[in-house]
């Protein structure tokens, strides 16, 4: 639940070489305090250039960057060489500065301008990244491959208990009388997906429409005959709708 | 369904549904409602509640008889309205009628009381002044005495009511009476000097009259004996008023005039005045009153004018066509009971399944002996009722193909399903460089008068009235006809409009100098480079060595026959397309005495769009050859991967999924002919570019492998991205060190250089596409659902491949529309609009691909440049907004799908891309424009396309300096609101450039490390651009070695927001005042320095419009 208490943009916000866009200050009625803040994207991650502007208030506790305030932050990676595939933080992102203290939040709020010392934490930008990001991927392939190793083993170990779970409990009644139903039972089930819902749906539709008769009454047969005048009809209605349209846009102009 | 299955009905719709009105009259009870309607003026017709719940009428009789109608003598209601409409939009209105009718009487009575003058000698022109004599001829002796005209006639379209409202022309006939003549007339064109010294006097004393304020010459079909008068009207507007003249009746005899060799355009130009008024009164007799007949005329005059098939000299006039109705309605062809469209449809029918080189037609039977006199003289033959005048005496038989041709093909899309063929019948004008593969222009013809004597066509030269151009061409014809045999389907000529000229001035035949020739090849001849001529023992072998000379070789067949024969070298594909311009020019050279250097006097310009392709001065254009280089280091990769021993997944697929698998990449390999060694690093096997210049670009073609399905796959991305990440490693140390191949792995793919070539190899298998769609919602219920990653690797391992494969398919089967490919791409990313997200390589081949397999009204196109004007006028001029475009790839469309697609089109029109590309695999969606081009980028590509179509078509007449070609190349780019200029040490693909000065290639060895690959700074920097902007402005880049960046701020950034958190970004806020809260506007500095520093290292300057 946040309420916005102020905003308090300076007016002469700057556009120093790696200015911010402006600083709009939220608070929050938690027991912590946030501090919205528009930032851009070359910090090549962002967190320690944040890191380092806010420090001088006090401590930091943590500091959230996403995309956009309602979609959560990316997942963080799991190993250097698959990093996440879905990063939407690309461009433009928020910033949640979390302190320790309140009071530091005072003191961020009166900031007006955060320099990044460009010296001491360089951003990489441009060539330089480009040539940093070309060697990325020339991995070791024994580091690689000990990396997969590491995830594929406990991944398979944790696959073959759940089947093996599966197993044990299929056509088991647990204390209340009631099965757990798994692909592994005796019986097998449908499973639960969209597809086999519409093949049902679909299935039942058909089986409706053989039980009925057409041709049977001799209103329906005098029916269909009439609804094909009227589809002609209503097709000779669309042409002339289709050459007033051609007509008012000139179509026929051979020369 | 072959067109001659249409012989007598227009339609070939389902005649059960006809039957079936029948069926309802007597079965469905309406009786009682018919009867009302009857009795009551005002239709209170019961209503009838229909199954819909709208009310409905019983259908009156009127109605079902027009349904009837429409199904049996027109081919659909649509093309039933749309005729109407046409003929409503050409014909003259009733009241423009009745006031052209009056002035006419007023002009004719006026005519008939001229003044009669003195007799004097036909030379004595002095009386005349200032008018001159508007027909020239070494002076004979006679007399001539002007007396008012003994009648005057309307002839022509107007009194038959099928002329046409725009530039209308009233044709009169002013008959000269009998005493102007004397019976030795027929000498000396002394017939065709009294009618021109005539209508000079009529000019002269016209010139005074208040009824007309402009009185000029012209000749009519350009032929120089007939010269005629054109007035314009006082007071009216909107017409012109042609004077003919013609002899009074029985004042010269017809049987004089009889048609020899010397004397074929004389004799019958005059035959022609003499039998006009006779004529006109046949054509009056069958057409007037007979409405389908007048409309079916009309029709057919519109389709002869949209194909310039009227025009000028020969031309198939108003009064042929006619003529030609006419003769079919007296041999039983035609019937008075047809509909506007049968009359329209038969004739071309006629027109494509008779010869009349072969069987002239007449509108009368006449004594067989009288048409092959006529067949002896003139190559068309068309005979009048007397069987004395071919209609056809100025028609060259190049003409009278061309209507042949559009005949045949018109009829081939006729009922064609899914396209709008009213549009291309009617509606559609066949600009002749358009329609042609090759156009060969013969110039500054007045200067060759020395050819005439050398190919001994004096009397010839005569009998056109001193016209060279005239003279020589049917010679010419004949010679390139003999030349070409069966390369060519159609040689056809431009045609030549007559000129209009002061009545005080010299006759003008300035329009003559040159004389364009249009070719349509014959694909499966066209481009062979040995013409095989007779067996050497045979007597044809002596005539064939003696046309093709020197050229002319003793050449060992494979089937062991000793044969003559002609080679035109060839060693690359693209010079294939030039033999047939080869031929020609030796021809012309060496039988017509035209040489093309020294006169510059045989000019093709279908090599001016060459350099556009070309990546040095001295490259010799050899794309085709690159492709296939690359196609078989691919091919030999493909099969050492399937040799991989203990490789633990069996391979279903390796598809190459780039542009350059479809023989369709721009420049397929620049990185081989340019060396990469400076400015990067090696590190064992492979190149490193370093800081200061990037190298040249070398691609990595991408190839998706595609896995079969087994148990051994997760049910887990994550774990299945592991799992090909060691399949990837395997597959590098298979491959690395084997056959030369030097290959790296990452996690995300595998990297091969082979032969000088890098693929860069990715894995993949299908159910893999469904675990990515899979989304579990919180109970359990698994949903299907299109994301991010599963429709990259849809596009990846399914679309790609089919696309590629198809495309790949198309460019084997049309020769040289690879390079028409190419030459589009080229043009779309020179004009900075390339790209995933405006228009993307896969839209434009596409695109392509409709052109060629939907090139109605026109023939497929041959050559790259014809393909290419064609992608400019669709790209200018198809209706994105109401039609999609089908591209029937492999023939796959039923007649069904058209309407489908038409009708799912309509439907969800607001929802679907505005480009709507439709493929019998992709009917719905239109893949591959689903992320643009947006409606502004597709409307500034239409005008793009328009001016650089206008442009290249006049330059193409005009232009003979090869470099200006370029100018439809170069964008505009004063409308962008930002160019970020880039340091030219950073791109790589600079030589690719339009107007970089090219260094000649340097000799390349065979790298011995990987190069570096895929590392273009300025696409990078433009991706990071767009990734990060692309809310708030639009980036365009030429990806083809453009130089700078260009800026377009998005519409909706200029105006001022509301100050929230959500507008922060990329805004200041604007000054405040006092109270009012503030508002955001574009932070337009600060984004500017943002842009110099993603772009570090590689921005040369930033600068603003404004600044």
């Amino acid at each position: 639940m946040r309420t916005r208490a102020a905003l308090l943009p300076s007016p002469r916000l700057p556009s120093n070489p790696v200015g911010f866009h402006g600083i709009a200050i939220q608070l929050c009625l938690k027991d912590e305090f946030a501090f919205h803040l528009y930032s851009k994207v070359h910090f090549a991650d962002g967190l320690e250039h944040l890191e380092e502007i806010f420090s001088s208030c006090g401590k930091i506790s943590r500091i959230f960057i996403q995309k956009s305030p309602t979609i959560p932050p990316d997942a963080e990676d799991s190993s250097p060489f698959f990093p996440n595939r879905f990063r939407t933080t690309k461009g433009f992102r928020v910033a949640y500065v979390v302190f320790e203290k309140s009071a530091s939040l005072k003191l961020a709020m009166k900031l007006t301008e955060g320099t990044v010392p460009t010296i001491s934490t360089p951003i990489i930008s441009g060539v330089r990244k480009w040539l940093i990001n070309y060697k990325t991927p020339y991995v070791n392939t024994a580091a690689l491959q000990k990396d997969i190793d590491e995830f594929m083993a406990p991944f398979e170990q944790k696959e073959s208990e759940e089947i093996r779970q599966m197993k044990e409990q299929a056509d088991q009644a647990d204390a209340d009388g009631w099965v757990t139903v798994s692909k592994f039972s005796r019986k097998k089930t449908a499973p639960r997906t969209e597809t086999q819902d519409l093949k049902v749906k679909k299935k039942l539709k058909e089986r409706n429409k053989e039980k009925e008769l057409l041709n049977f009454y001799s209103f329906q047969i005098r029916e269909t005959k009439k609804n094909r005048i009227d589809e002609l009809r209503m097709k000779f209605e669309e042409d002339k709708k289709r050459i007033a349209e051609m007509r008012a846009e000139r179509k026929f102009r051979p020369f | 369904m072959s067109p001659t299955n249409h012989d007598h009905d227009g339609s070939n719709s389902d005649e059960e549904i006809s039957d079936d009105f029948d069926a309802e009259d007597s079965d469905v009870e309406y009786e009682e409602e018919e009867e009302e309607a009857a009795s009551a003026e005002e239709p209170p017709l019961k209503k009838v509640k229909g199954g819909d719940g709208k009310p409905r009428k019983a259908p009156t009789a009127e109605e079902m008889a027009h349904l009837k109608e429409t199904q049996n003598l027109f081919q659909s209601n649509l093309f039933r309205m749309q005729i109407t409409e046409l003929i409503s939009e050409v014909q003259v209105k009733e009241k423009k009628d009745l006031a052209i009718r009056s002035y006419i009487e007023k002009l004719s009575t006026a005519l008939k009381e001229l003044p009669s003058t003195k007799p004097c000698t036909i030379s004595d022109t002095e009386w005349l002044t200032p008018i001159r004599v508007p027909f020239s001829t070494c002076s004979p002796s006679g007399k001539f005495k002007f007396l008012p005209p003994k009648d005057v006639h309307l002839v022509g379209s107007f009194p038959l009511g099928t002329c046409m409202r725009r530039r209308l022309r009233v044709d009169i006939a002013v008959e000269i009476p009998k005493a102007v003549f004397s019976s030795g007339d027929v000498a000396d064109h002394r017939y065709s000097l009294k009618r021109a010294l005539y209508l000079a006097a009529v000019a002269k004393e016209l010139q005074k009259s208040d009824l007309v304020t402009d009185v000029k010459f012209t000749h009519h079909s350009d032929n120089a004996f007939v010269p005629i008068l054109v007035l314009k009207p006082q007071d009216l507007k909107g017409f012109q008023v042609h004077v003919h003249a013609t002899p009074e009746e029985g004042a010269l005899e017809t049987e004089k005039f009889k048609v020899t060799e010397d004397s074929a355009r004389y004799h019958s130009s005059a035959l022609s005045d003499l039998l006009m008024v006779s004529n006109q009164r046949l054509l009056q007799r069958v057409v007037a009153g007979l409405s389908g007949m007048r409309e079916g005329i009309m029709l057919l005059k519109i389709w002869l004018h949209q194909r310039e098939l009227d025009i000028g000299q020969g031309g198939v006039s108003g009064f042929l066509i006619s003529m030609y109705v006419v003769s079919l309605f007296v041999s039983r062809k035609l019937n008075a009971q047809m509909s506007s469209y049968q009359v329209f449809r038969n004739t071309l029918l006629q027109l494509a399944s008779s010869k009349w080189t072969d069987i002239p037609p007449a509108v009368a039977q006449i004594d067989p002996s009288f048409v092959s006199d006529l067949a002896a003289v003139f190559p068309v033959v068309f005979s009048d009722s007397t069987g004395l005048l071919n209609f056809c005496y100025l028609t060259s038989p190049a003409i009278y193909d061309r209507m042949h041709f559009e005949a045949e093909m018109s009829l081939g899309f006729i009922d064609s399903p899914g396209s709008n063929n009213f549009d291309k019948l009617f509606l559609t004008p066949l600009v002749f460089q358009r329609s042609f593969d090759h156009c060969i222009s013969l110039m500054k013809l007045q200067k060759l008068k020395s050819i005439v004597k050398k190919l001994k066509l004096e009397s010839r030269y005569a009998d056109c009235n001193e016209n060279v151009a005239q003279a020589i061409l049917p010679f010419v014809v004949n010679l390139l006809h003999k030349a070409l045999g069966q390369r060519v389907s159609l040689l056809a000529i431009q045609p030549i409009k007559p000129v209009e000229w002061e009545v005080t001035e010299q006759a003008d035949v300035s329009h003559w100098s040159c004389v364009t020739f249009g070719i349509i090849l014959n694909p499966h001849h066209a481009f062979t480079a040995v013409e095989r001529g007779p067996s050497a023992d045979t007597p044809e072998a002596q005539e064939f060595k003696d046309f093709w000379g020197e050229k002319s070789d003793l050449r060992r067949f494979r089937d062991g026959a000793i044969c003559e024969a002609v080679v035109w070298p060839c060693d690359l594909i693209s010079q294939q397309r030039d033999v047939v311009v080869r031929i020609c020019s030796y021809v012309l050279q060496k039988h017509a005495h035209i040489f093309s250097e020294k006169f510059e006097a045989v000019v093709c310009k279908n090599r001016c769009l060459d350099a556009l392709l070309q990546l040095t001065p001295d490259d010799p254009n050899a794309g085709d050859e690159q492709h296939a280089a690359i196609s078989n280091a691919f091919d030999d990769l493909a099969k050492q991967i399937r040799l991989i021993k203990d490789f633990p997944l069996d391979i279903l697929s390796i598809q190459g999924t780039d542009a350059v698998f479809r023989s369709c990449d721009v420049f397929p390999s620049m990185h081989t002919q340019f060396i990469q060694t400076a400015f990067r690093s090696r590190k064992a096997d492979f190149m490193f570019p370093a800081d200061k210049f990037a190298p040249y670009f070398c691609p990595a073609f991408k190839v998706s492998c595609l896995l079969e399905g087994s148990g051994k796959w997760p049910e887990d991305l994550e774990a299945v991205r592991r799992l090909k990440a060691a399949c990837y490693i395997q597959l590098s140390k298979s491959l690395h060190g084997t056959d030369g191949c030097i290959a790296k792995c990452t996690a995300d793919y595998v990297d091969v250089f082979k032969f000088g070539h890098v693929f860069r190899i990715s894995l993949g298998y299908i159910h893999e596409i469904s675990l990515a769609k899979r989304v579990t919602t919180p109970d359990g219920f698994t949903q299907v659902r299109d994301t991010e990653y599963s429709q990259q690797l849809q596009r990846q391992f399914v679309l790609l491949p089919k696309h590629t494969s198809t495309l790949h398919g198309i460019s084997m089967q049309f020769p040289h529309f690879a390079e028409c490919v190419r030459l589009c791409k080229r043009w779309v990313a020179s004009q900075l609009l390339l790209s995933e997200d405006m228009l993307s390589e896969e839209a434009i081949e596409l695109i392509c691909a409709h052109l060629y397999l939907h090139p109605a009204p026109y023939s497929v196109p041959r050559t790259p440049l014809v393909g290419f004007l064609r992608f400019l006028l669709l790209m200018s001029s198809h209706d994105w907004a109401n039609s999609p475009l089908y591209i029937n790839l492999n023939d796959e469309f039923s007649k069904d799908d058209y309407t489908d697609i038409q009708n799912h089109f309509t439907e969800n029109r607001a929802e679907l891309p505005v480009m709507f590309l439709a493929t019998p695999t992709d009917k719905s969606a239109s893949y591959w424009t689903i992320n643009g081009p947006s409606p502004p980028i597709l409307s500034r590509l239409a005008l793009l396309a328009h001016e650089s179509l206008d442009t290249l078509e006049r330059q193409l007449s005009t232009e003979t300096d090869m470099k200006k070609f370029k100018v439809i190349f170069r964008p505009p780019v004063d409308f962008y609101d930002v160019t970020i200029r880039l340091k030219s040490g950073y791109l790589s693909q600079l030589p690719k450039n339009v107007d970089v000065t090219k260094t000649p290639m340097e000799k390349k060895a065979v790298d011995s490390a990987m190069p570096v690959v895929d590392y273009d700074p300025a696409l990078l920097f433009l991706k990071e651009l767009r990734e990060t902007f692309s809310d708030i402005a639009l980036f365009f880049f030429d990806c083809y070695g453009g130089g700078s960046i260009y800026v377009l701020w998005k519409p909706e950034t200029k105006i001022a927001k509301m100050f929230k958190v959500a507008n922060m970004m990329y805004c200041q806020p604007t000054v405040i005042a006092d109270d009012a809260s503030p508002s955001l506007a574009l932070n337009v500095s600060a984004i500017v320095e943002d842009f110099k520093i993603i772009g570090q290292g590689i921005v040369e300057k930033v600068t603003l419009k404004n600044a």
